[in-house]
């Protein structure tokens, strides 16, 4: 179980997110939606550890996260992707993802076999050798959510890895991500795209300028007025 | 059912490296200098020597510099640690000289450790961490220059004292040999690094250091190891310099001049790979040597104003045309082959 509590992340006089608690279990995949700088990406940020927040705690199983550094969280088992990807350009597809598998193993060959697994199961099998410096967005996203998924962690935070993406890609992301979900892994995502957020998650949560505004199964997030007023910009008088 | 994908080939191990004509003119080079040493004159004997120097002391910056990416300028510290050691030893008869070799790794290892907890504490990165290692390089000369222990800034002597223990040879053909050896040994620990968690972590650090993080990898940490391991191999290059020259002085041991050294064999040879630096560090050799034949020939037998311009110029010319360095552009142009050429095979 992922727990946020209370949290605040203040950046001098703006608050980029306000007093926000979930919680989310693993078995459950989470959506958070908002319009732009509503502090999405911020609440990732400081469940993954590169934020400390102002004020507030997050807990995995128990643990207290928000006092380690990113690479203590990650090891403890919450992996991030970002949602400007960052690759190691300079490495093969392969590589990449065994910098991930390395955070469990100090052996090469298995690092390269849990990197090898990873790949076919994203779908990038056939790139591995391709320098990533190469590879087109769909295949970076694909490459983000493989190096994060390579550390074997309990939840994988994704941010925004539909964006840029056709909807029938969206659609064999979503069905790839939903296997990964089905290993056990626990899935919180960040997305704009409302047809696969329908389809996705088991309970979605709405920010707006840093507050939680809405909290329900998608449906019920979807059709409320706060939401619809705030992030779809339909009016309701 | 199966469906046709594209697959690349699969690179092989020396394909990935540089290739294996690459290795095999390496090995044959040494191997060369292994068998020859007695036929060559005592010049260029100990040209070679000095340019093996060269290549083992960019092999060391190679960690820091090439695959951690972090742009050390401070190296030269290490290298007078090693050179000034072997100096100290001899000329105040402290031990015999050898014994100099693991003091002046052990203090450079603990000297670098207080300078990376300093930079790294305070997040010195890319262009800061070079001016701040430059810095801290330029204090230990001033140091030097004004410590009477260290002579000033005309240096010690190292002096003679007969004995293998003294590496006192009649000739330079054990330095030569040992500069061999440890060649060799900094190239395998290279392709050693590359098949490990630390090479991986490095390289990760140097491509993406925030991705890194979010990977798990302590980036402070491998910054710190990095740096380390890097200072203790150059101040083996240092001690090995004073043992061959035995005179050390404050204006070229613990000068930019070697640390340029060690840059531009690097960079030259390819950043990052384990043969780069090594060929680099030859190159160095070669451009030096080639520049003062120069001068001699248009009558000053040190390196001229113009020598030094055309030294310069080659470096540029040579970075222009291969960014990544010699061996690292051979190794991009069979990755962008594989990229265009792939295999269509049966999955």
């Amino acid at each position: 179980m992922l727990t946020a509590q209370d949290i605040d992340v203040r950046f001098g006089g703006l608050t980029a997110v306000n007093d926000v608690s979930f919680q989310a279990p693993a078995d459950q995949i989470l959506s958070i939606i908002g319009p732009n700088g509503a502090g999405k990406t911020t609440l990732f940020a400081v469940l993954s550890g590169f934020q400390k927040p102002t004020r507030g705690e997050v807990h995995l199983d128990g643990h207290l996260l928000s006092e380690s550094p990113a690479h203590l969280v990650s090891r403890q088992g919450i992996a991030r992707t970002f949602q400007v990807v960052r690759p190691f350009p300079d490495m093969t597809v392969l590589d990449n993802v065994m910098v991930g598998a390395f955070a469990r193993t100090q052996n090469f060959e298995t690092a390269r076999d849990i990197a090898n697994r990873v790949l076919h199961k994203v779908g990038l099998q056939g790139k591995l050798s391709f320098l990533a410096a190469y590879l087109t967005l769909p295949d970076l996203k694909l490459l983000e959510v493989a190096k994060a998924l390579a550390t074997q962690p309990k939840y994988l935070l994704l941010d925004e890895v539909m964006a840029g993406l056709n909807l029938k890609e969206q659609h064999s992301v979503a069905s790839m991500l939903e296997g990964i979900h089905a290993d056990g892994i626990g899935i919180l995502l960040v997305e704009h795209s409302l047809a696969i957020v329908a389809r996705m998650s088991d309970r979605v949560i709405c920010l707006d300028s840093g507050k939680k505004i809405a909290e329900g199964t998608a449906s019920e997030v979807l059709a409320s007025k706060v939401v619809q007023a705030a992030y779809m910009g339909i009016d309701h008088g | 059912m199966q469906e046709d994908i594209i697959r690349v080939q699969s690179p092989g191990y020396f394909e990935e490296r540089g290739g294996l004509a690459l290795w095999l003119a390496a090995s044959g080079f040494l191997l060369l200098l292994l068998a020859i040493p007695t036929l060559i004159n005592p010049y260029y004997l100990r040209i070679l020597t000095i340019g093996l120097l060269y290549a083992y002391l960019a092999s060391c910056w190679n960690f820091i510099g090439g695959y951690a990416g972090q742009m050390s300028l401070g190296n030269a510290i290490f290298f007078g640690v090693g050179s000034y050691m072997a100096a100290i030893f001899a000329n105040y008869n402290v031990a015999p000289i050898l014994l100099a070799l693991p003091a002046a790794v052990i203090f450079a290892g603990v000297l670098a450790m207080v300078v990376a907890k300093i930079c790294f504490r305070y997040s010195l990165r890319g262009i800061y961490f070079a001016v701040g290692t430059l810095l801290l390089a330029e204090i230990v000369r001033i140091i030097a220059i004004n410590s009477d222990l260290l002579g000033r800034s005309q240096g010690l002597q190292a002096t003679a004292r007969d004995g293998f223990l003294n590496l006192q040879f009649a000739n330079d053909v054990p330095f030569l040999y040992i500069m061999v050896a440890l060649c060799v040994g900094i190239i395998a620990a290279s392709l050693w690094l590359e098949q490990s968690k630390l090479g991986f972590d490095m390289v990760a650090l140097r491509e993406q250091e925030s991705a890194a993080r979010a990977l798990g990898v302590d980036t402070d940490q491998v910054k710190q190891k990095a740096f380390v391991i890097s200072a203790m191999l150059t101040a083996v290059g240092g001690f090995m310099y004073g043992a061959l020259i035995r005179f050390v002085e404050p204006g070229y041991d613990l000068s930019l001049a070697v640390t340029m050294i060690m840059v531009m064999g690097a960079v030259l040879g390819g950043r990052g790979t384990a043969l780069g630096p090594f060929v680099g560090g030859i190159i160095v050799m070669m451009v030096q040597e080639f520049l003062t034949a120069m001068g001699s020939w248009v009558g000053t037998t040190s390196i001229s104003a113009l020598a030094q311009m055309f030294y310069g110029l080659f470096f540029v010319v040579v970075i222009l045309f291969f960014p990544k360095g010699i061996v690292g552009q051979w190794i991009r142009r069979a990755a962008d082959r594989r990229m265009v050429r792939p295999v269509k095979q049966k999955d």
